[in-house]
């Protein structure tokens, strides 16, 4: 098997009296893709926040390619090769699609304040490079066209592309993707499908929330489901399908 | 009609630019050193420079400050201090004003990480009546409010800037300094940090940018910028006292900041020239002149709440037009 390079070890967070995520366990191979389902509620984004720094969890240990990251700041996580996108698109309104990408590209350049205010070569050359990469992913993204609009201008579909884009801006070794379908339509998730695939192809490796079973089933190679917390069944798709407890979850339990 | 004008600028912006500085340069001669023009206009570009300091403050990175005039403050009670009481030259005063400046504002930048929006403007505008107090209680070093008399006229090399022709043409190099400071630190690597920061703080730490680290930096800068205004100032005024740094004043700059428009330069740099020049128009309606102020505030938010410049980005104006320019040329390429 390839190597690893995201494994969580028993998260557990708690909020007050409420267990978000409870005992979760995943690993993320080099190259892969991996699913991460559940109902409403069951702790999908809350697990998100802990792998990106945004809390600390109380129990249990991540780990990027092979570093512990444990309760590490969210921009040492981001240099460190890991960043998402929201489920409720954030972008930068106050800049251009452009800027955007750029400002993603940010933690793999060096210029400091004094660089950029002396105009040294250092600046300038990264300047020139940050625009050059930054054109290279809105082609990925397919947004060169309206590099110069404002972010916010675009239709709800490209406002995620442009996002997702500006999380590849930064070069990582593991991409989040929290409901990246939310709110397209079938033509739209179709697409997207397709380009997570080629992002995969392209060498990344992806763990994605999603509630749109389509999607989780035509992508993921391995899927993990949570459920109040708690992570109830692993598999690939087709054993997922099939795992009674899965569906109980979904479904509701016969009697 | 106003977005072709503004489109004739971004087009045109060295020919603007290079137009605004002949006509700086020529202003003292076109006035014929008239010393009431001349007194107007050196404090009109000391809070250019102040008006572009809170800028990065508050335009920029979106910190609402209500307390700008104490880094001023500082910095003239630096320099008048070094000046008056070690004789240092203001080669040294000068710099030394900003640094100190920049140190105050540094602990003003650690405090303000632990609050925001309006708790953190009220922290600010309590900062300002620290620094008041201070200069106002402080006697054995401030003088208390008898203030501190006969500072000497800048003087470099020799050269001493006794006239107030001269004391304009030094101002104005500090004000075309700290332009090109304020407009490198905005388009850069640093500046992106900044401008992701005032549109989303978890967003910006996120994408790997140290959130802290960078607005203590904006703090740092900013401070520095009044504080070399304050450090200028007060080799021009040759008399300090604290009623010159108070709250009243940190409205004063914020009002001009407003007027021209939030995270623009020449936004800046026209809102502090007309809040200077316009109440100087009004020294008849001498009540008027405090209701200006407020008014000027109140109709901004009401009109234009972004200032007169501060939704025109002429950088972002003129990629637009290149861009266009050049997919037209494609298309008749391809034709």
């Amino acid at each position: 098997m390839s190597k690893v390079l995201l494994r969580t070890d028993n998260i557990t967070q708690r909020f007050g009296g409420l267990t978000a995520v409870s005992q979760v366990s995943i690993e993320l191979h080099e190259h892969e893709i991996v699913g991460i389902i559940g109902p409403n509620g069951a702790g999908k984004t809350t697990f998100f926040n802990v792998l990106t720094g945004i809390y600390t969890p109380d129990e249990g240990k991540v780990w990027l390619d092979g570093e512990d990251i444990t309760g590490k700041m969210p921009h040492e996580i981001a240099k460190l090769g890991m960043t998402r996108n929201f489920q409720n698109i954030r972008l930068f309104g106050n800049m251009t699609i452009l800027e955007n990408i750029m400002t993603g590209i940010y933690c793999r350049k060096k210029a400091t304040l004094l660089d950029s205010i002396l105009g040294t070569k250092r600046h300038r050359q990264e300047e020139k490079e940050t625009e050059e990469e930054a054109l290279h992913y809105l082609e990925i993204v397919g947004l060169a066209d309206y590099r110069y609009d404002m972010a916010t201008s675009l239709p709800y579909g490209q406002q995620r592309k442009l996002e997702i884009g500006r999380a590849l801006a930064s070069n990582p070794k593991v991409l989040l993707l929290d409901e990246p379908a939310a709110g397209m339509n079938d033509q739209e998730t179709l697409d997207l499908a397709n380009f997570i695939k080629e992002l995969r192809d392209m060498g990344y490796s992806i763990v994605l929330i999603e509630h749109d079973m389509r999607l989780v089933m035509n992508v993921c190679d391995r899927i993990y489901v949570l459920n109040y917390g708690a992570q109830i069944a692993q598999g690939t798709p087709d054993e997922i399908k099939r795992n009674p407890e899965v569906i109980a979850a979904y479904l509701g339990e016969e009697d | 009609m106003l977005s072709k004008l503004e489109n004739a600028i971004a087009k045109h912006q060295p020919q603007v630019i290079a137009a605004f500085f002949v006509l700086a340069l020529a202003f003292p001669m076109i006035m014929s050193g008239s010393s009431y023009v001349m007194n107007i206009s050196v404090m009109a570009l000391t809070y250019v420079i102040l008006t572009l300091s809170l800028n990065l403050v508050t335009g920029y990175l979106g910190t609402t400050n209500l307390g700008q005039a104490a880094f001023f403050g500082v910095g003239a009670y630096t320099s008048a201090i070094l000046a008056t009481k070690l004789g240092l030259p203001f080669l040294l005063t000068l710099p030394l004003a900003a640094v100190m400046a920049g140190l105050v504002g540094m602990l003003l930048g650690f405090i303000t990480l632990r609050v925001s929006g309006r708790y953190l403007s009220i922290v600010t505008l309590g900062f300002c009546e620290i620094a008041r107090l201070i200069e106002l209680n402080w006697y054995d070093l401030t003088n208390g409010p008898l203030g501190i008399m006969n500072i000497p006229a800048p003087k470099i090399f020799g050269f001493t800037f006794s006239n107030l022709m001269s004391k304009y043409y030094l101002v104005l190099v500090l004000v075309i300094l700290v332009v090109i400071v304020v407009s490198r630190m905005t388009q850069s690597r640093t500046g992106r940090a900044i401008s992701a920061i005032k549109s989303d703080e978890l967003v910006a730490d996120v994408m790997g940018i140290n959130v802290k680290k960078t607005k203590i930096l904006v703090f740092v800068v900013a401070s520095a910028i009044a504080g070399l205004a304050g450090g200028f100032y007060a080799h021009y005024i040759s008399f300090i006292d604290p009623t010159s740094f108070n709250y009243d004043k940190s409205i004063q700059i914020m009002s001009m900041a407003i007027l021209g428009g939030m995270g623009s330069i020449p936004g800046s740099i026209i809102g502090a020239i007309i809040l200077t020049v316009l109440p100087e128009l009004l020294r008849d309606f001498v009540l008027l002149r405090q209701v200006l102020y407020g008014v000027v505030i109140v109709a901004m938010v009401l009109f234009r709440p972004t200032g007169l410049l501060g939704s025109v980005n002429f950088k972002h104006i003129l990629q637009r037009l290149r861009f266009h320019e050049m997919k037209a040329k494609e298309g008749t390429a391809h034709e």
